[in-house]
């Protein structure tokens, strides 16, 4: 049987909050930029792994108040060096397999009010490594 | 830097940390000579008072009973909502388990409570 895993109950920790109820959409990747090592006399493309990023993005609905999850991304954009951890399905204790996956950050980017007429209001949020561990 | 794979050594976010404690030990290690161990913490709720302090450390042991302690962090949050990840240290390959500890100072006050998450990850 293969060992999927449906999306349900991601936990999503940014700093000093718990915003795991709050967003509906997460999404973690790495990347490396891809340097052009090409040289003549190649008859392919050669690339070489550069340097490393990771970025967050998320999105979920928006809520506002002391604490809440509008307050808190608002306040957020451009905070260096906070601690971001995702973990796929809950939070087991004394597992790294199924565990989380974490990154210091800075909040890149913040999208306060995204919908369509009729739609609950959304929000987007991306943040991105800091590049210290 | 890639993205670290981390494990939970106390989530007490559903339940909040109201007295001094060792938390469950883990057997999450050794790390190899290369290695350098990560300690996470975010401290999602906290009493927010000088009166009673928490102090939160990272702790490693060869044995699941720790019986000889080494203390690898000691966060620094104590009294105020945040996040902190503190340098990567270089700890002896011999340590294997792993717990978080909280100490609550009660000089001025045994009132408050605090909530969030510790854990660690390997470099």
């Amino acid at each position: 049987m293969v060992a999927t895993k449906i999306l349900t109950n991601a936990q999503i920790l940014m700093g000093g909050y718990n915003l795991s109820a709050d967003f509906n959409q997460i999404a973690l990747t790495e990347t490396v930029d891809m340097l052009d090592a090409t040289t003549f006399g190649q008859t392919t493309r050669i690339y070489k792994g550069g340097l490393s990023r990771i970025r967050m993005t998320g999105a979920g609905l928006v809520q506002e108040g002391s604490g809440l999850v509008g307050t808190v991304l608002y306040a957020e954009v451009g905070v260096e060096d906070e601690v971001v951890s995702i973990w796929p399905d809950t939070i087991t204790e004394g597992v790294f397999t199924g565990g989380g996956f974490a990154f210091k950050a800075v909040t890149a980017r913040y999208t306060p009010l995204a919908g369509g007429v009729g739609e609950l209001l959304r929000f987007t949020v991306e943040a991105e490594s800091r590049g210290v561990v | 830097m890639a993205i670290m794979r981390v494990a939970a050594l106390k989530d007490f976010r559903a339940n909040a940390l109201s007295t001094s404690q060792n938390a469950t030990a883990y057997d999450l290690g050794p790390l190899t000579a290369s290695q350098k161990l990560v300690g996470l913490f975010h401290l999602t709720g906290g009493y927010n008072s000088t009166q009673r302090v928490l102090v939160a450390t990272l702790q490693g042991s060869t044995s699941s009973g720790f019986g000889v302690v080494t203390t690898g962090f000691t966060f620094g949050l104590s009294t105020a909502v945040g996040s902190t990840w503190p340098a990567p240290i270089a700890i002896s390959t011999e340590l294997r388990y792993f717990r978080s500890a909280f100490a609550m100072s009660t000089a001025a006050s045994t009132g408050g409570t605090w909530n969030g998450l510790a854990g660690m990850g390997i470099q």
